[in-house]
């Protein structure tokens, strides 16, 4: 029986450590020696990869990581609190409009991501019409900023705001809510003082869902941003190919992956029953 | 008189069914008013109607001599006490209870809430359980947390749907007493809703009988219980045993070894098949002569009879129910 258990496990065991702890600590060697002359790592072992990081430069950066992923988390709850609740009160066509939540996961996230560029560029299709209508004379800069990377984010990201919600509010009893109407609270105060407190928890979870990919999210900021909006991601991914300098591109996801565990645990301690 | 509630001709059809079917009620005010029936005979729907959660396809509901049919359910000034309770499981004992005064009286100081709500639950003996959350009190204190949060608004009516079902049987029978006890002390008109004739028959003062969307009686319990005026009631409010043609209940059945010789007994022979012991009586079951089926309560204590002795019943014809409604 304990050797059997044993089997089953082992498939389990190796992926972890095999796939994610060997690499992780090849990753936190790299960050730790010097860069090579042609690309790759040596020797002396230094700080200096860490301390990089701290340049203005860099901090700006990760400045801009931070914000633009807090604005698209912020639009995803927007977005999908009411969303979500449409979903869960829906009766019998739930189902059919949750698969539709899910729909866009069945077309590969690049493909969704160039099909916004050509919506959104000068010669695109709202651009166009914009013009057609005679609404503007010029394109308007749709493409290759702030905006349109957080547009992008907060498209790709709103299933895993819309889910967690979902699952709370679905759960949520209908007779709390006849029992706010009844003691004289009106539907939007209903919502406020019922069903936004009950639904907390799948807030923090959707938030957390949506927040921590939006950090490290570079296709979308290299696409939609065209090199111009530069997060984290970009930042690592530039290391590793053009700059070719892998210690510094394993310190700065060292510090991403840093970040993440920081702030899952200060969710975690305000939200014990979550995580 | 003075009518607080009424329903005139109310109606309620679902796509598949009419779960109340054309009902009228007048309802006295400070009356303890219960609505019987089995489930699925439309008694929650009516509730629901005259809560406003639902909307009645025909008919009216007057409020106090006002329609409140276009009323959403925060604007009526009734109060509702629901089957799980549906406290606010966020909220404390102590914001539960004044999450209605909050909404329903803007004008109110802090210190004039806390006033009311301290009242509510001195009354309902929910003094230092304030700070606790409706997950941390048993049922008991769950259920009177539930009627002080509706009572502490004075409600014109309080609708309370199966109030009792959830607790435990030993705890439904005290919080029945205390039911009764709560509602002659505040003195407001309470419309009970349940499918247990015991708690209708104990609690009210009229009592309405539901069936299949419609009333079929209204009248005080001892009404209901000894003139039920259709096959249903009778049925449904204790067992009745239909011999000759006419219903007899089974406390009104005799039964000797020998036939009884008084002329204004009508007599019936049969077998016995056995008996069911139930603490307070007896319940002999017997075979009549036609293969009809008969219960008869007897004290245990005075005779006893065993499987297959031949027995007569009797009883006096005033012990005939008046069942007279062609419903069946």
């Amino acid at each position: 029986m304990q050797r059997l258990r044993a089997w089953f496990l082992a498939p389990g065991y190796l992926v972890t450590v095999g796939l994610f702890a060997v690499p992780m600590l090849i990753v936190c060697a790299y960050s730790l020696l010097s860069r090579g002359p042609y690309g790759g790592v040596t020797t002396p072992w230094t700080l200096e990869n860490y301390l990089r990081v701290f340049d203005p430069l860099y901090l700006t950066i990760l400045w801009r990581s931070v914000w633009i992923s807090a604005v698209s988390t912020a639009f995803c709850l927007l977005l999908g609190f009411p969303l979500a609740l449409f979903v869960a009160r829906a009766g019998k066509r739930r189902t059919l409009f949750l698969n539709l939540v899910m729909l866009p996961f069945w077309t590969s996230f690049l493909i969704r991501t160039y099909a916004w560029m050509f919506l959104l560029r000068d010669t695109g299709l709202i651009n166009t019409v914009l013009q057609a209508l005679h609404l503007t004379g010029a394109p308007l800069p749709l493409l290759f900023n702030n905006g349109a990377v957080i547009l992008g984010l907060v498209y790709g990201y709103l299933p895993f705001m819309v889910l967690p919600l979902y699952a709370t509010l679905e759960k949520l009893d209908p007779a709390l809510l006849d029992a706010a109407q009844d003691l004289g609270a009106s539907p939007w105060v209903t919502l406020w003082t019922v069903i936004v407190p009950l639904s907390k928890t799948g807030m923090m979870a959707g938030c957390l869902l949506v927040f921590i990919p939006c950090l490290g999210a570079y296709l979308t900021p290299d696409l939609l941003g065209g090199g111009k909006t530069v997060m984290i991601g970009n930042l690592v991914q530039n290391q590793f190919t053009t700059a070719r300098d892998w210690p510094f591109g394993s310190a700065v996801s060292l510090l991403l992956l840093i970040l993440v565990l920081g702030l899952l645990r200060l969710v975690a301690r305000k939200e014990e029953n979550l995580l | 008189m003075n009518t607080v509630l009424e329903l005139r001709s109310l109606t309620k059809q679902y796509p598949d069914q009419r779960a109340v079917d054309g009902i009228s009620l007048a309802i006295e005010r400070g009356e303890f008013f219960s609505l019987l029936g089995p489930s699925g005979c439309g008694k929650t729907t009516t509730l629901r109607l005259v809560a406003g959660f639902e909307e009645p396809t025909e008919g009216d509901i007057l409020l106090n001599g006002h329609s409140v049919v276009a009323l959403p359910p925060f604007r009526r000034n009734v109060g509702t006490v629901f089957q799980n309770y549906a406290l606010f499981p966020h909220l404390t004992v102590f914001e539960n209870v004044a999450f209605g005064l909050r909404r329903r009286r803007p004008n109110e100081t802090v210190d004039q809430i806390r006033q009311k709500v301290d009242r509510a639950l001195a009354l309902m003996q929910l003094r230092g359980k304030e700070k606790r959350r409706p997950s941390e009190i048993s049922g008991g204190e769950k259920q009177r947390v539930a009627l002080a949060r509706s009572l502490v608004l004075e409600p014109q009516v309080l609708l309370l749907d199966e109030p009792l079902s959830a607790l435990d049987p030993k705890l439904r029978k005290q919080m029945r007493i205390e039911l009764k006890e709560l509602q002659r002390r505040v003195g407001i008109t309470f419309l009970f809703i349940t499918h247990d004739e015991e708690e209708a028959l104990s609690l009210s003062d009229r009592m309405a009988v539901m069936n299949k969307g419609v009333i079929e009686q209204v009248g005080t319990p001892r009404e209901v219980y000894s003139t039920p005026t259709t096959r249903f009631v009778a049925e449904f409010l204790g067992g009745v045993n239909w011999l000759n043609g006419v219903g007899i209940r089974p406390e009104a059945v005799r039964m000797s070894r020998t036939k009884p010789r008084d002329d204004d007994r009508r007599s019936i022979e049969g077998v016995v098949n056995g008996s069911t012991f139930l603490g307070h009586c007896v319940h002999v079951h017997a075979t009549l002569a036609s293969g009809i089926p008969c219960v008869v309560e007897i004290d245990d204590r005075m005779t006893s009879f065993s499987p297959g002795e031949a027995i007569h019943v009797w009883w006096h014809p005033a012990d005939e129910l008046p069942i007279t409604g062609t419903r069946q």
